[in-house]
């Protein structure tokens, strides 16, 4: 069931693809509405799929890493769609988000299943979830802001450079972008301090100790004192823009580091070895 | 011998004719329309259109072949008198197409590709001024109604599916689209005036127009500035208070005639701060320039003076030309779906769309009722289908002895009247839709029918 759920949820995405793909060259409206209603059949089939596997992850007891970049994608699309109504209109930003969304499902596709965590007793309390899930959103929320930022640089390069070419035409307002990678910032740095604290007292509740130096708990706290820098240059001192854009995307490389390298490949805790 | 039409097209336009004999031609201060006076004058044509705008003179003729001769003859005189110039003077000045090059050219105006500025939106609007014009004095008919309409459909179809209106192609419009891709919506922004020419107030216009709404006016002279602040129901400043001002701005226009920088890179960069580095977008107009290059390196302060501008509205043309090539394929297209329609409005296409036509309707009834009586015999069936067949041939032998009758006079008019009666220049599905309307009445009718019954049935 959740296989075929899966192979639904894929073909729906890249088929939006290709039609934010030919929004971006035509910027039709009626082309945006079609991509974005297949967009959101593939968010049913997608939401339907983890319903199953949340079911088989509790019966089974088995955690796969292959999972995380699945739920990744899922929390990319439910912030594309809570951007695409708010007032900020930057639509061609699902020709620029909707290549990560096919990304993540693909690695979730290809990675070994033997990357697996045992879902033992401890995981099954309260904490838990609030923990991983609020630490997905966290990182959806930045991936979301990275790819608003590089729109950003993109369409600054050629007004600073006076030369106006696709970009110039095709991509929102430079206010608007900046406006949603802000607003990215500040609900993934909710997130993230949530998926700390909630990490903190499960781990409290099942190791005695809430702060065990973790490399995944040192490289979160890096991740969270960039965003805590971001938002507080901005607040006080007005950083936007090209800095904050650079920021951001610093801060993007630092999570690849977390999410790939050593939930994979460091031995301890919060690690998927087989 | 059945008399055959043409589509004449004479005109001149900003590149064949100098202003001093557009505007002879124009006719806008004469006291009759041109139509009119063409009316009563030329007896030899059959529909007339007349254009005109301050880059052009178009007109457009329908008539029979045989009476070209007579027709030119005729028009030149109209013109010789009209203008004041001797028609050996006028005519190398003068184009004359015939039909398909004359349907192409009229698509070609109505699409704005032969304006002065390509791809601009008036033209349309204009040509349909000029065929609400030709429907006033009536000389426009059967073959005019349909080019003209046919010409909408194509200004419209170029511009959705072409990108020929996109892309400012003035400079104040231009800046009017960066401050709109730099600041997202202009509503209740700041604008601040330095200095005031005319360009200025014309972009100024602009980011009114989008929903600016906070004025401010800095100027040499201060009275000066209060004058404007009054005229735009804005704040006034001198230039030493820029630095100040410049802190509460969004867009800035500057067009000084000072002969240094007024704004330098210093006094911008003092004030980042103060703003909290909320984009600013400057506009220079001014030449000699009125601000510091350099100003453009600063962090979110986007700066473009005269010639930045005059390249982007270039750019913007050279991709109008682009999209002109596309707009001409599109109009090709056009010129040969004009063409078919003319040729099939003739004696043998008509005849045989309409038996066809009647064929088809008569098969599908058939079939229905063969379907809803099915006890028939062999020879009951072969006598509804004899009923049914003598039926539609009495009944086309009228339509088809009129036009007979009538096309040796009328020619082509009376064949239109026909076709026009029996829909048949409908596609298949148009005319699905109207027999679907059809079938969709009588089940009304009978249902209305049965609840009258009913009614009847409590009355009694």
């Amino acid at each position: 069931m959740t296989d075929l759920f899966f192979i639904l949820t894929f073909i729906a995405y890249f088929v939006a693809f290709i039609g934010f793909g030919f929004y971006f060259k035509t910027l039709r409206k009626d082309v945006l509405k079609y991509a974005q209603f297949i967009l959101g059949s593939g968010f049913v089939f997608h939401s339907i799929f983890w319903i199953f596997r949340i079911l088989e992850i509790y019966s089974t007891n088995t955690l796969y890493f292959k999972d995380l970049p699945n739920f990744l994608a899922w929390c990319l699309i439910l912030i594309y769609f809570i951007f695409s109504f708010s007032r900020l209109k930057i639509y061609t930003v699902g020709f620029f988000i909707s290549p990560f969304i096919l990304f993540f499902l693909f690695i979730s596709y290809i990675i070994s299943p033997t990357f697996t965590s045992p879902f033992t007793p401890y995981f099954r309390n309260f904490w838990f979830p609030i923990h991983a899930i609020s630490g997905l959103f966290s990182h959806g929320f930045l991936i979301f802001a990275m790819v608003t930022s590089i729109m950003y640089l993109l369409q600054e390069r050629e007004i600073k450079r006076k030369h106006l070419g696709i970009f110039y035409r095709k991509l929102p307002p430079l206010e608007y972008l900046d406006r949603v990678s802000e607003k990215c910032v500040y609900l993934g740095f909710l997130f993230l301090s949530i998926a700390i604290i909630t990490g903190a007292i499960w781990s409290n509740l099942v190791y005695a100790e809430y702060w065990r130096w973790s490399p995944k708990e040192v490289n979160s706290f890096i991740l969270w004192l960039i965003y805590a820098i971001l938002i507080h240059q901005r607040i006080l001192i007005g950083w936007r823009g090209k800095k904050s854009a650079f920021m951001i995307i610093l801060g993007f490389g630092v999570w690849l580091i977390s999410f790939f390298v050593i939930n994979l490949f460091t031995k301890g805790f919060h690690t998927y070895v087989s | 011998m059945f008399p055959e039409y043409i589509i004449i097209l004479i005109g001149l336009n900003h590149k064949t004719a100098p202003v001093e004999i557009r505007e002879k031609l124009s006719f806008k201060t004469s006291l009759s329309h041109p139509l009119e006076k063409l009316k009563s004058q030329i007896p030899s044509f059959k529909e007339a259109f007349f254009l005109s705008t301050c880059n052009r003179v178009e007109f457009c003729f329908i008539l029979e072949r045989f009476k070209k001769e007579e027709f030119l003859r005729d028009f030149s005189s109209f013109l010789e008198k009209e203008s004041s110039f001797k028609w050996k003077e006028l005519k190398p000045h003068l184009y004359f197409l015939e039909n398909e090059e004359a349907v192409k050219h009229l698509f070609e105006v109505a699409c704005g590709l032969d304006s002065l500025v390509i791809g601009e939106p008036q033209i349309l609007g204009q040509v349909k001024d000029a065929y609400k014009d030709a429907l006033k004095y009536r000389t426009s008919g059967l073959v005019l109604n349909r080019l003209l309409h046919r010409c909408f459909f194509v200004a419209k179809r170029v511009r959705t599916e072409t990108g020929i209106g996109g892309g400012a192609v003035s400079i104040s419009y231009a800046a009017y689209e960066l401050a709109k891709k730099i600041l997202g919506s202009l509503k209740n922004k700041t604008v601040l005036l330095v200095g005031a020419g005319e360009m200025a107030e014309l972009a100024f216009m602009h980011f009114i127009s989008g929903g600016a709404n906070k004025v401010l006016i800095a100027n040499r002279t201060l009275s000066k500035a209060v004058e404007l602040a009054e005229k735009f129901k804005g704040e006034a400043y001198s230039l030493e208070e820029l630095p100040n001002v410049l802190i509460k701005a969004d867009i800035v226009i500057s067009s000084t005639g000072a002969p240094s920088f007024v704004i330098t890179k210093d006094m911008v960069a003092s004030i980042l701060k103060a703003r909290r580095f909320k984009p600013l977008f400057i506009i220079d107009i001014a030449v000699p320039r009125d601000v510091e290059p350099e100003v453009n390196k600063l962090e979110n302060v986007f700066l473009y003076d005269i010639d930045d501008l005059k390249e982007v509205v270039e750019e913007n043309l050279k991709e109008r030309q682009k999209e002109a090539f596309r707009a001409k394929i599109i109009i090709e297209e056009e010129v040969l779906k004009f063409q078919k329609w003319l040729k099939e409005l003739d004696y043998h296409p008509t005849v045989r769309a309409l038996s066809e036509k009647a064929e088809r309707l008569r098969q599908k009834e058939l079939s229905k009722t063969l379907k809803k009586l099915k006890n028939l015999s062999e020879e009951e069936k072969e006598a509804i289908e004899i009923l049914t067949k003598s039926l539609v041939q009495k009944m086309l032998y009228f339509p088809i002895n009129f036009i007979k009758k009538s096309y040796h006079e009328e020619g082509r008019y009376a064949v239109s009247l026909i076709r026009q009666i029996y829909n048949l220049d409908e596609t298949e599905e148009d005319t699905t839709e109207i027999e679907e309307s059809v079938e969709k009445k009588k089940i009304l009718s009978k249902k209305e029918n049965k609840k009258e019954n009913s009614k009847k049935m409590i009355i009694q």
